[in-house]
């Protein structure tokens, strides 16, 4: 219940400030615009390193939204306010986690289909599998960036320490998808990913499990 | 006083020194030419135990990392940074002894193997801790970030070894497997080799320690 009322918090918060969501789509369609200009290759090119240039994207936007994920809480202090209500700090940590999968998704609604329209992403053959990956990766990179940003962005080098931690943790994830993507664009089957979708699963569930064990460790005083 | 008034310490750093010298002396003139590889070889009765040395730092992090979380005494987040650094210092000879080998037996320094890629994420992964550590602010909550991300990081190993282990099966594993086949004089140089470099590890880890507590000390002492 206290969950269902932090997500809720963030989200309004969100749509009153409309900062992360905003900031994510423009960024990412601005990169995707980048891409098609830097690289200029035919669609059959393309399909090579799409998958890798697609989730690179991805990270780079969630950064740009986890930077902006605890500035509110900066202002007159309210995250000491949100600490000192009735609420265990693995609540804050999961209600911040879904909320932000849910505005990671969100930017991705508005970015994925420029990928389809500028950059041939064609990921017809296997839709229903990229939904999946696409919700388990996001969670993923949710899970870690909620952690990280939650340190980082209460430290002075927060906007720089963000992205060198979270870079480097989420290398498996970024592996995983980008290789399940690579199969799902190629159209060919789909038995090799399911090992791949294992990695991606089990980093969801232990990094979610491990920060919600550890996040009071981090946001005491 | 310092590290060396302690006679048990001066003990130890001697007998480390003796042994490493005893090492080199059985590495160069002793250990069995190996057909193939030649001299490139040898580098391996430093590589293995380098990484050896790197992995005990890092589970040393992550335990001490966890008791320290536990336990909230300053002696285990020393414990820790200890750990942490002396294992970045051997994860980053492992990078260094890795090309080493390989440009004269693969033909290039670099190839994105497994175990070469992972200790290089390993290595960004540290320069992260300490970064945290250093920009973390006040001594006390650096600590316990820097703890958290000791005990993430651990937790990452084993999902970016096995990642990157099938991102990229076509590039050769290391041949070090089968390095016993050859002679059973290969086998005790190298676990003599690996003995040495853990005394090395516990040389630096206390002597490490010794400098966090001063430095803490300090930092108390600034407070009053």
């Amino acid at each position: 219940m206290t969950l269902l009322h932090l997500i809720k918090k963030e989200i309004r918060q969100e749509i009153r400030a409309k900062e992360s969501i905003i900031s994510m789509v423009v960024f990412g369609t601005s990169v995707i615009l980048l891409f098609s200009f830097a690289f200029n290759a035919t669609p059959a090119e393309f399909s090579r390193f799409l998958p890798g240039l697609m989730w690179m994207t991805f990270l780079f936007v969630s950064v740009l939204g986890l930077l902006r994920s605890f500035s509110a809480e900066k202002e007159m202090d309210a995250y000491a306010a949100l600490l000192s209500s009735p609420v265990d700090r693995g609540s804050i940590y999961l209600g911040k986690l879904f909320a932000f999968w849910i505005f990671l998704l969100f930017a991705q609604l508005f970015t994925m289909p420029l990928f389809a329209l500028f950059l041939n992403l064609n990921i017809s053959a296997h839709f229903f599998t990229f939904m999946v990956l696409v919700l388990v990766t996001d969670w993923a990179i949710a899970a870690v960036g909620i952690m990280i940003s939650g340190m980082g962005l209460r430290t002075r080098m927060g906007e720089v320490l963000v992205p060198v931690l979270m870079f480097p943790l989420l290398s498996p994830v970024l592996i995983s998808a980008t290789k399940v993507t690579h199969t799902i664009v190629s159209g060919s089957t789909l038995a090799g990913t399911n090992f791949w979708m294992m990695i991606l699963f089990t980093f969801a569930v232990v990094f979610t499990a491990t920060g919600y064990l550890t996040f009071g460790a981090i946001s005491e005083e | 006083m310092t590290y060396f008034s302690k006679k048990g310490n001066v003990l130890l750093a001697i007998i480390t020194l003796v042994l490493v010298l005893i090492g080199l002396w059985a590495i160069i003139f002793v250990a069995p030419m190996i057909p193939q590889q030649e001299w490139a070889q040898r580098i391996f009765y430093y590589h293995v135990p380098l990484a050896w040395n790197a992995f005990l730092g890092y589970m040393g992090v992550l335990v001490f990392s966890i008791i320290y979380l536990v336990t909230r005494k300053s002696k285990w987040d020393i414990y820790a940074l200890s750990a942490a650094e002396v294992g970045t210092v051997f994860c980053l000879l492992i990078l260094i002894t890795g090309p080493i080998w390989a440009k004269p037996i693969w033909g290039k320094a670099w190839t994105w193997e497994p175990r070469l890629t992972t200790t290089l994420i390993l290595f960004l992964l540290y320069v992260g801790y300490f970064m945290i550590r250093e920009f973390g602010g006040p001594y006390e909550r650096s600590s316990r970030y820097a703890a958290v991300l000791g005990i993430l990081a651990a937790i990452d190993i084993p999902l970016i070894y096995f990642a990157v282990d099938f991102w990229a099966p076509a590039v050769q594993s290391h041949p070090q497997r089968d390095m016993s086949a050859h002679s059973s004089m290969v086998l005790k140089i190298f676990f003599f080799s690996l003995f040495t470099y853990t005394l090395i590890l516990i040389n630096m880890f206390r002597y490490r320690v010794h400098v966090g507590k001063l430095e803490l000390q300090k930092l108390e002492e600034s407070h009053v």
